[in-house]
């Protein structure tokens, strides 16, 4: 059983808000729809269940008009979740798991043994049973979507649409509902869900669709779909986008939002790598203006200092530090008003930056994260620990936490007599 | 005597009564304007309306009623009579269960319910057994006098009563009429009820002597203060028991009728009675006391 | 629920059904004219014809008063409560009564204007509130049919309350123009509801009309319970939600409009029964509505067995007599009950 879309058009009160949808979902696969609020995704599968007609273009239930179908027909066939359900009175968990079995009775009939049967699955299935005669107005939001999902699944569709099945839920619903779906989509349902949340959507679909005002801005497998470069065209924002090894899905991160620092108090310089230097820059980057270096661009420090705006001295990974980069390195430290050496693992790849730190003579106030602690960081057989507690005698502020280094600094810039430096 | 004259006069007695069993079958028009007809002399009656109660009792065939609805305004006669229910709600099971052969004043659904089962109702007066002028009262005495057989005394009590009308009104005739307002104030300085046209007490007032100022409404609709004041009547009618509330009312305190201490209690329900006459008299004599 | 639920609510079916019986005999032998059981029993069984063909008093009233009333508040009381548990499912609210769409104010509009035009019969009298009332209805409807012919249940209510509104102005007004007769007293009356006009007659035409169109509404449980999940959700289980609603509202107008057109408007009985039947039986309108169809026949029948003992030998209406059973029993259940509603 397959959908096809064909050139579908749709407008509220004369307000286009679908415009030349084309696609298709097959069995046993999850297709994601994801997008904007107010991109039409709910307006797409109401079209798509047959809720609403399309303006022009169609929708087929394996070859057949959606509209030419009686809406029992449908419901055989297909079924949907919509966002909100509210049920007006005090049903069960099983009455309402039971009224699945609706298109397949006749007005006056009672379930049978076979309906009987498929609804203890269907509760089964969406774990369900334990709570199966309480009242539905007693449960919590996630044992809500569990008992709408159980009813949808005791119908036996082909074809399942699901709005915004994890929407106010938590954490632990929205797994529970996502393994359910991918569950039944393994045995041969065709699953069609919108979703706001994207790593749900990467983790999870087989193919993601991507709407934006109404049009198909995409299509295909998450990876494709899900860009930077689309999810700028669509989500009018800038995402990086990972790989999550323990669950083999990409995960995106949002950028935060770049505060321009109205007025740095002044200029810090961080030596870092590996990711030593995130929370130091997170938490200097709105008093000062940073300076990252030396990093290769391969390591996560770089994309941090990216995203903060930062300076970046750059050089080539795997290798160490050329003499240019040194030299860049050194003026950028000279010219700052403080530098900060973080608790970075040392190698020969930037065994050289505590070199370049020694060399400033303590002209420029340094701090170094942790310094008792560089034996353990220690990779180059002693010299990186050597030169370090060099920088230590000679003056260099050892420094426990992030915390105390803000500290630190605004004191030190307090006494700092502005002016001359 | 003469034997011959005395066999005579047996002959005559004879004729006579024989004429007066004659009587029957009677038939009459109803309110609705149908024929309802009467088979033999009634004497199992129910009667639902005070007024039918009163003319029972004024052609001497209060030995012939059975049972009465409940009513503030029956006459003494009838206190240890049996109860059918209220005047307005009686019920039709228990009048069923008494076998009468005549049942007076019943109207609406009730009444259906009777014609149904068999029983004979007369209900007389305008459509809707509405009671709403002298000729109304004439009309249902003569029309129960005939029914109950006692057409002669009906013509009698009829002819009596306009006979006291007459003379009420032809003392009063020719005096300039007394402007009149006929009010219910249950609760006082609120918006009262007038009598308007229509009604009964209307033409009272007119014969008496007087005209209604509120003659220009239809009914018994409530009416602003400020409509008594416009109108500003010299005398006002009121229930025995509003008398206080409308001399002591300080929105009506400018009227006439308040100024001078003009306001009478007048039962309203005698006004559909037998008793009109009475009514009337006292009437003229609140609005012409030199009479 | 420890109890199977199927035989617990069997047992409640059967227990209403035996109270139905019991309802009918007693409001046969109950009356303010005194008849002693024997003779009451030998009536209902058509014995009470003397040997001259002439029927015995008490036959009379046994048969032609006091069975057609019986078996009117049986046919009225039913009609009410399903109509009312229909609406309060078309409308997902336990508030809701069978006046819910303005056919009380309706049918009073249509019943005053013609006792104020003087016309006689209960006949002109029932067709006059069934006119009003399904002319109210319309209105509604019309009112709240939106662009692509489907109606919401919330412009619905809206509409009801204004057009009912409008309606009761109408039947004031006519008060008004009829105040100090009798016809006001008549106005008054018929809009607190009884079931003194009961005929053989009438019986045979609202018969028909209350047992089918109990049935179809029964028949149309499964879509009530559908459209618990919301008109979408009722949809996507195979529903039509516009057709079913416009089938059930259409049969439960009529059934209210011929009950209140005999009756008059009963207030209570399509609000409170059903929520009680609710609070026993569960939300599962298969079950729901044919129970409440049987025990707002008996609650009325007692009710009216009531407001004809009380004030003997007067009739208080029978209105005034469901306000004062229904609502303290209501609080009890609510108060014992966990609601199951």
């Amino acid at each position: 059983m397959d959908i096809t879309v064909e050139g579908l058009r749709f407008s509220y009160n004369g307000k286009p808000v679908l415009q030349k949808i084309n696609l298709t979902i097959q069995e046993e696969e999850i297709l994601a729809i994801v997008g904007p609020n107010g991109s039409g995704k709910t307006t797409l599968l109401k079209n798509i269940s047959g809720v609403l007609t399309p303006e022009e273009g169609a929708v087929y239930l394996d070859m057949k008009r959606v509209t030419d179908l009686s809406t029992r027909e449908i419901a055989r066939h297909l079924t949907a979740v919509e966002q909100e359900r509210e049920v007006g009175f005090d049903f069960t968990v099983r009455e309402i798991v039971a009224m699945g079995r609706i298109p397949y009775q006749g007005r006056f009939a009672r379930e049978t043994k076979e309906d009987e049967r498929r609804i203890i699955k269907a509760m089964e299935l969406a774990n369900v049973t334990s709570f199966a005669n309480r009242s539905i107005r007693e449960l919590s939001g996630g044992e809500k979507q569990r008992t709408f999902l159980a009813m949808a699944l005791s119908q036996e569709p082909k074809v399942l649409l699901l709005d915004e099945p994890t929407i106010h839920l938590d954490i632990n619903y929205q797994i529970q509902i996502m393994e359910i779906v991918r569950q039944q989509a393994k045995t041969g349902l065709a699953v069609l869900m919108a979703l706001h949340d994207l790593n749900l959507a990467a983790q999870y679909a087989d193919r993601v669709a991507l709407v934006h005002r109404g049009r198909l801005l995409a299509i295909g497998e998450p990876k494709e779909v899900l860009t930077p470069t689309n999810i700028r065209r669509a989500f009018e924002t800038d995402v990086v986008v990972g790989h999550n090894p323990l669950t083999n899905s990409l995960y995106i991160n949002t950028v935060p939002y770049r505060r321009k620092v109205s007025t740095p108090l002044g200029k810090v310089h961080v030596i870092c790598g590996g990711g030593s230097g995130v929370a130091v820059l997170h938490a200097l980057a709105d008093r000062f203006s940073l300076s990252v270096g030396v990093i290769s661009p391969l390591d996560s420090d770089f994309q941090a200092a990216q995203r903060l705006g930062a300076k970046i001295v750059i050089d080539a990974p795997f290798g160490p530090i050329s003499p240019k980069a040194y030299k860049e390195n050194l003026d950028t430290m000279r010219s700052s008003d403080g530098v900060v050496i973080c608790d970075t693992p040392f190698g020969p790849g930037n065994l050289l930056n505590l070199r370049a730190a020694l060399e400033l003579e303590n002209k420029v106030n340094i701090y170094v994260l942790n310094p008792e602690e560089i034996e353990k960081r220690d990779y180059t057989g002693g010299q990186a620990a050597q030169l370090v507690h060099q920088l230590v005698r000679s003056g260099a502020v050892p420094i426990s936490s992030v915390k105390e280094l803000k500290r630190c600094l605004a004191v030190d810039y307090c006494s700092t007599d502005r002016g001359v430096n | 005597m003469p034997k011959r004259v005395l066999v005579l006069l047996a002959v005559l007695m004879l004729l006579g009564l024989i004429a007066s069993a004659q009587q029957y079958p009677v038939t009459v028009v109803d309110d609705r304007g149908l024929e309802i007809t009467i088979e033999s002399q009634p004497n199992r009656i129910v009667s639902i309306g005070p007024l039918y109660t009163e003319i029972l009792i004024d052609l001497g065939a209060i030995d012939r009623l059975i049972a009465v609805a409940a009513s503030p305004d029956n006459p003494p006669e009838v206190a240890d009579l049996l109860r059918v229910g209220e005047s307005f709600s009686p019920s039709v099971e228990v009048i069923l269960a008494l076998e009468p052969d005549l049942v007076l004043g019943a109207w609406g659904a009730v009444r259906d319910q009777l014609e149904e089962l068999g029983i004979v109702v007369l209900t007389t007066g305008r459509s809707g057994a509405i009671i709403a002028s002298v000729s109304d009262i004439f009309t249902t005495i003569r029309t129960v006098g005939i029914a109950v057989g006692n057409s002669a005394r009906a013509a009698d009590l009829i002819g009596q009563i306009a006979e006291q009308i007459i003379i009420i009104e032809s003392a009063v005739l020719g005096r300039e009429p007394v402007q009149v307002a006929f009010l219910y104030m249950s609760v006082p300085d609120t918006a009262p009820y007038a009598i308007g046209s229509g009604s009964i007490e209307n033409e009272l007032i007119l014969r008496a002597g007087g005209t209604n100022v509120f003659t220009d409404i239809f009914g018994f609709p409530p009416v602003s203060l400020e409509e008594v004041l416009a109108r500003d009547p010299e005398v006002i009618f009121t229930d025995p028991d509003h008398v206080e509330n409308v001399l002591e009312s300080q929105l009506l305190r400018d009227v006439t009728a308040v100024r001078d201490g003009q306001v009478f209690g007048i039962k309203a329900s005698y006004s559909t009675s037998t008793k009109v006459a009475e009514v009337l008299r006292v009437m003229s004599e609140f609005l012409h006391p030199e009479e | 629920m420890r109890r199977s639920p199927r035989g617990y609510r069997r047992r409640v079916f059967v227990i209403l059904l035996a109270l139905a019986a019991v309802t009918l005999v007693a409001g046969v032998i109950v009356g303010p004219v005194y008849i002693p059981i024997s003779d009451a029993f030998s009536h209902l069984i058509g014995r009470g014809i003397s040997a001259d063909g002439s029927p015995s008093v008490s036959y009379l009233i046994i048969s032609q008063i006091r069975l057609p009333r019986v078996l009117l508040g049986l046919l009225v009381g039913c009609a009410l409560a399903i109509s009312g548990g229909t609406m309060q499912g078309l409308f997902r609210n336990p508030l809701a009564s069978p006046y819910v769409l303005g056919i009380a104010s309706g049918a009073s509009t249509g019943a005053s204007l013609i006792i104020l035009l003087n016309l006689h019969g209960v006949l002109f009298l029932s067709l006059g509130a069934f006119i009003g009332g399904s002319l109210a209805v319309g209105i509604v409807y019309q009112l709240a049919q939106e662009r692509d012919r489907k109606t919401s249940v919330y412009t619905l209510i809206l509409a009801g309350v204004a057009v009912g509104a409008l309606f009761s102005a109408v039947t004031s007004f006519m008060i008004f123009l009829s105040s100090g007769t009798e016809r006001m007293t008549d106005v008054i009356f018929w809009t607190m509801g009884s079931l003194g006009r009961a005929n053989w007659t009438y019986l045979c035409v609202l018969l028909p009309i209350v047992t089918l169109g109990s049935l179809v509404l029964i028949a149309f449980s499964r879509d009530l319970n559908a459209l618990a999940m919301g008109e979408e959700g009722a949809f996507h289980l195979g529903i039509n939600p516009e057709t079913s609603k416009r089938i059930m509202l259409g049969v439960a107008t009529l059934l209210t409009s011929s009950a209140v057109a005999f009756a008059g408007t009963i207030g209570f009985v399509g609000l409170i029964i059903p929520h009680i039947m609710r609070l026993i039986m569960g939300p599962d309108h298969r079950f729901l509505l044919p129970t409440t169809a049987i025990a707002g026949a008996i609650f009325l029948v007692w009710a009216d067995m009531a407001a004809r003992t009380v004030v003997r030998p007067a009739e208080l209406p029978v209105g005034i007599i469901t306000a004062f059973l229904g609502a303290p029993f209501f609080l009890y259940l609510l108060r014992t009950r966990k609601a199951r509603m």
